[in-house]
């Protein structure tokens, strides 16, 4: 008998819509009309998902091996997927409808990976157990690398695709073999029997060796250093607005797969991996911040910036290994979201009918364009953590919980790591505001996603004024919910 | 009912005006110059109604506000004594004239305005903040719209200018940050009554004071971390100098009164001497560095440092006196290098050049002139009967109890000052008129004398009626020595 099937009602929907788009793909792919699909169909179909996720309250054990949980931490991450999606497929549906003549023959199919994606990231989150976790990894991974080699006769998607797969797979091979070590020990690869043998005897070398890889698995995911090559590459290879979904999501999935992991299933031998998460943490902090100081391309920039603030997640979660991490939804949120935001606004840009890539492109858009200028430098201030924006109260969480885990030496090295990011941050915004228009570029801003970034900015902005709003929407999923660990 | 909200309307007035001109009037310079006037004068009428409302015998903060904001024990607490309402006197007396200062000619002036509007904001902030973690927010806010001013408006080194100012600031600050979190986390609150009330051992005070230490004496600036300042100002416009100068440098000052010495007052006493001996050094240094400089900028912004090394030598003798003669010595300085900075400005906008090599016997052709640089020339000097005296002669009085040697070197850098003032003024007003060059110079025009004439007002008046300002700031000393002790 299986149990638990109606916990699942949100994954049977974007199921639904999934197999909705696959068969518009191959029975009316060629139609004109097709375009209506994403915005008129799929997009209030996750619409209705996120409501459902918000308004909700059934939470328990799924099947009989209790392989996938269902509770507020699960469900906070996968309404951050869904709105991360929402929003992707806003984006997307503009460009390959509008200009981009590479996708017309399969652009239906577009969507639907964009959904297997999230499917793949929704059982993540939800995994109880490694197998699990494993499969919604594999889904995620090889609709991704579908989706970053869309455009398929351009070569740097090829090679950006073809180094996500190959490091992909080495990810996964580590993944699979650590746990291969741990199912070899503990006889088991659920998490509550990986945690109840953790307690039992934690320091078994095997069960050790085992745990370092399936996290050092999970740090390629994150584009943790010294995980993090393939990261500036694929930025800059996918098509801007498949990067826009990529840079996002998927980190959304893998931070709170990590946190089910290391809060409960690994958690009674914490203090042993808690250097891993720490070493990573500052390798993380340290070459994001430098190696994007002489970066020209404003995508490379963002990968670069991406690492760092995975060394503050990582920080995060290291200085407070629980499952129901405040700390760690708040900067999940904010971030993810000022992540897309940024995405969102280099992919409004067109240059000379082209996508914008180098920074110097931006010089003098203040004169040409003050609004986006000002959503800029908005964006970059809050990715730099300066007050007041969002951006500073998240980072101020984590270092509270990483100074109450008597971790303050780390602090001043993640603040140190801030002040250079704060370099390449500003030099975006000298480049905006300080320097002459470049005359015989034309920018053209696209609308839909000038304003998605817009609101985003506003909501940068006006979080000064509310700023436990991230912690008080995670409380409410906890309250409705409850959480199982 | 406004005694309630007075602090919050004083503070956020300016940027709700600034936003209205970014956002409605960005296009037209005469209304968005309009508007930056009508909320400056607000602003001084605010500031001004509060100062004749304050009870300055009353040991009290005054229009004390208290909301929940965000976590536990980081409130939006407002509050005001005498110095605090002072350094806002100043503040809400300057702005109205660098607004005034700001030409037609400027490019961009709306923006220019907002930009300045939104720093009343945030250095209202700091000076009426009652809670570390809202002190921390305007403190480090003010460096975004400071950085704007100086990188859009400033001289030919404007952009490494801005970046020096912003990335110094920046580091000192994040130090504090990391200084409040660890607060946060053994006090559990940032109420600074709450920091007052908690007994710190000394081994923790020393490293938290060396933590402030860090973001104040870069803000002063303090010796070895002042080489910002000479550039920051040369290249700043004259608004941004007059600010720089007049204000924001004494948010270091009023950082060491309001936070390190009633909050570490064991670790105070301890880094007493450190201080002292370090702003003896400032203060010979940049005095003979100034003498050597040949931009009349540069050699304001080094009378500036040795200027604010009276503040803090005098700050560190820990004394009534001391203190007493430091808040004067804080005020009469925002007066007099304001004064200078727009007389330098004046000079700038008709010759378009700092050098003094250039001029020479301006005396001639612009006697009005003449007249009012004499008089700041001489309040910077330390003439009796201007400010300047006062402060100065304060300071050598209070010091003399403390240390012998310190009040002969400070004595002897009031000789040095003289020096380079007499000099300044030789080269650029006295000598031989090259009529050539200077023949059609034109006098000082209305608009800028009603910049310059409150100044002269201002810096006469507290030259002579130097109990007024003394017993204003009378309870606020008592209260942050009576801690102390």
């Amino acid at each position: 008998m299986i149990t638990g099937l109606n916990l699942l009602t949100i994954e049977f929907i974007l199921i639904g819509a999934i197999i909705l788009s696959l068969g518009v793909a191959a029975f009316a792919g060629h139609y004109e009309r097709v375009k209506l699909l994403p915005n008129y169909v799929l997009v209030p179909i996750v619409g209705v998902i996120i409501f459902m996720l918000f308004n909700g309250s059934n939470s328990g054990l799924v099947f009989d091996k209790e392989l996938l949980v269902i509770d507020g931490i699960t469900q906070f991450a996968k309404t951050l997927i869904a709105l991360l999606l929402m929003g992707a497929l806003i984006v997307s549906s503009i460009r390959i409808f509008k200009s981009d003549r590479h996708f017309n023959p399969h652009r239906t199919e577009y969507f639907t990976t964009l959904l297997i994606a999230s499917f793949g990231m929704m059982i993540m989150v939800s995994a109880n157990d490694l197998i699990t976790f494993y499969m919604g990894l594999e889904i995620q991974s090889l609709a991704l690398y579908i989706l970053i080699a869309y455009r398929r006769a351009d070569a740097m998607a090829s090679e950006a695709a073809l180094k996500y797969l190959i490091l992909g797979a080495v990810g996964s091979g580590l993944f699979l073999y650590g746990t291969s070590l741990l199912f070899g020990v503990t006889g088991s690869v659920s998490y509550e029997a990986l945690h109840s043998f953790a307690f039992m005897s934690g320091d078994n070398l095997i069960y050790l060796i085992g745990l370092t890889l399936v996290l050092t698995a999970l740090f390629f995911k994150l584009s943790a250093a010294p995980f993090h090559m393939w990261t500036p590459d694929v930025y800059q290879g996918a098509p801007i607005f498949v990067t826009t979904f990529v840079a996002t999501a998927p980190k959304v999935a893998a931070v709170f797969g990590l946190l089910r992991m290391v809060g409960y299933a690994f958690q009674p031998v914490s203090s042993n991996f808690q250097s891993v998460l720490i070493v990573a943490s500052i390798l993380s902090l340290v070459i994001g911040a430098v190696m994007a100081v002489r970066q020209t391309s404003l995508l490379r920039l963002a990968a670069y910036s991406t690492i760092t603030h995975m060394g503050y997640v990582l920080l995060g979660i290291a200085s407070n290994v629980n499952v129901a991490n405040f700390t760690i939804a708040e900067y999940m949120l904010v971030y993810s979201l000022t992540s897309f935001g940024l995405f969102t606004f280099i992919g409004s840009i067109r240059l000379n009918g082209k996508p914008l890539n180098a920074i110097h492109d931006l010089s003098g858009l203040s004169k040409l364009n003050a609004g986006s200028a000002i959503i800029l430098t908005i964006l970059m201030l809050s990715l730099a953590g300066i007050p007041p924006l969002a951006g500073f109260f998240v980072k101020f969480s984590v270092l509270k919980s990483a100074v109450s885990a008597d971790l303050v030496w780390v602090c001043v090295i993640a603040v140190l790591a801030s002040a250079v990011s704060a370099f390449y941050y500003l030099r975006v915004i000298k480049i905006i505001y300080f320097d002459e228009p470049i005359l015989e570029n034309t920018l053209s801003i696209d609308k839909t996603h000038y304003v998605l970034a817009m609101i985003i900015a506003v909501f940068l902005v006006a979080y000064v004024f509310y700023p436990n709003v991230s912690s008080d929407i995670f409380a409410h999923y906890i309250r409705h919910y409850g959480y199982n660990i | 009912m406004l005694n309630a909200s007075l602090l919050s309307l004083l503070i956020f007035s300016p940027v709700i005006f600034s936003a209205i001109i970014l956002v409605f009037f960005n296009k037209n310079s005469k209304i968005s110059f309009a508007l930056g006037v009508l909320s400056t004068l607000f602003s001084l009428l605010l500031s001004l109604y509060a100062t004749v409302n304050y009870d300055a015998s009353s040991n009290a903060m005054a229009f004390v506000v208290s909301h929940d904001w965000w976590l536990e024990g980081i409130r939006y607490q407002l509050g005001v004594d005498g110095l605090s309402l002072g350094l806002i006197l100043l503040t809400a007396a300057i702005l109205p004239l660098c607004i005034l200062s700001i030409k037609k000619v400027d490019k961009q002036l709306p923006i220019y305005i907002a930009l300045l509007l939104a720093l009343q904001t945030t250095i209202f902030g700091v000076f009426s903040a009652t809670d570390l973690v809202l002190f921390y927010l305007f403190f480090e806010a003010s460096l975004i719209p400071m950085y704007l001013i100086i990188g859009k408006w400033g001289g030919k080194g404007r952009i490494a200018a801005s970046f020096k100012f912003f990335l110094y600031t920046l580091v000192g600050s994040l130090l504090m940050l990391v200084a409040i979190v660890y607060l946060y986390n053994i006090v559990g609150s940032t109420a600074f009554s709450d920091l007052r009330d908690f007994n710190f051992d000394l081994s923790v005070q020393k490293y938290l004071w060396l933590a402030l230490f860090a973001a104040f004496a870069v803000k002063i600036p303090m010796f070895p971390f002042h080489t910002w300042l000479p550039v920051a100002h040369v290249e700043a416009p004259t608004a941004g100098s007059v600010i720089l100068a007049a204000i924001l440098l004494k948010m270091g000052a009023y950082g060491f009164l309001r936070l390190s010495i009633p909050m570490f007052p064991d670790a105070s006493a301890y880094y007493a001497d450190f201080v002292m001996i370090l702003s003896a050094i400032a203060v010979i240094y940049a005095s003979i560095v100034a003498f050597a400089q040949s931009d009349i900028k540069r050699l304001i912004a080094y009378s500036s440092i040795a200027h604010m090394g009276y503040v803090t030598i005098a700050i560190f003798t820990l004394t009534e006196g001391g203190l007493q003669a430091a808040i004067y010595q804080m005020i009469s300085h925002g007066f007099v290098s304001a004064g200078l900075f727009f007389c330098i400005g004046v000079l700038y906008d008709r010759y378009h050049t700092r050098d003094m090599a250039f001029y020479g016997g301006l005396a001639k052709v612009m006697p009005s002139f003449a007249i009012i640089f004499m008089i700041f020339t001489m309040a910077n000097v330390g003439l009796p009967g201007t400010s300047g005296f006062v402060g100065e002669f304060l300071t050598i009085m209070n010091v003399m109890p403390v240390s012998g040697l310190f009040t002969a070197i400070i004595a002897f850098a009031v000789i040095l000052s003289a020096a380079y003032g007499l000099m300044l003024y030789k080269n650029t007003l006295l000598g031989e008129t090259n009529m050539d060059k200077f023949g059609s110079a034109i006098d000082i025009s209305n608009r800028e004398k009603l910049i310059l004439v409150p100044l002269i007002l201002l810096t006469l008046y507290f030259g002579f009626e130097t109990t007024s300002l003394t017993n204003f700031t009378q309870s606020a000393v008592d209260i942050i020595l009576d801690t102390a002790r």
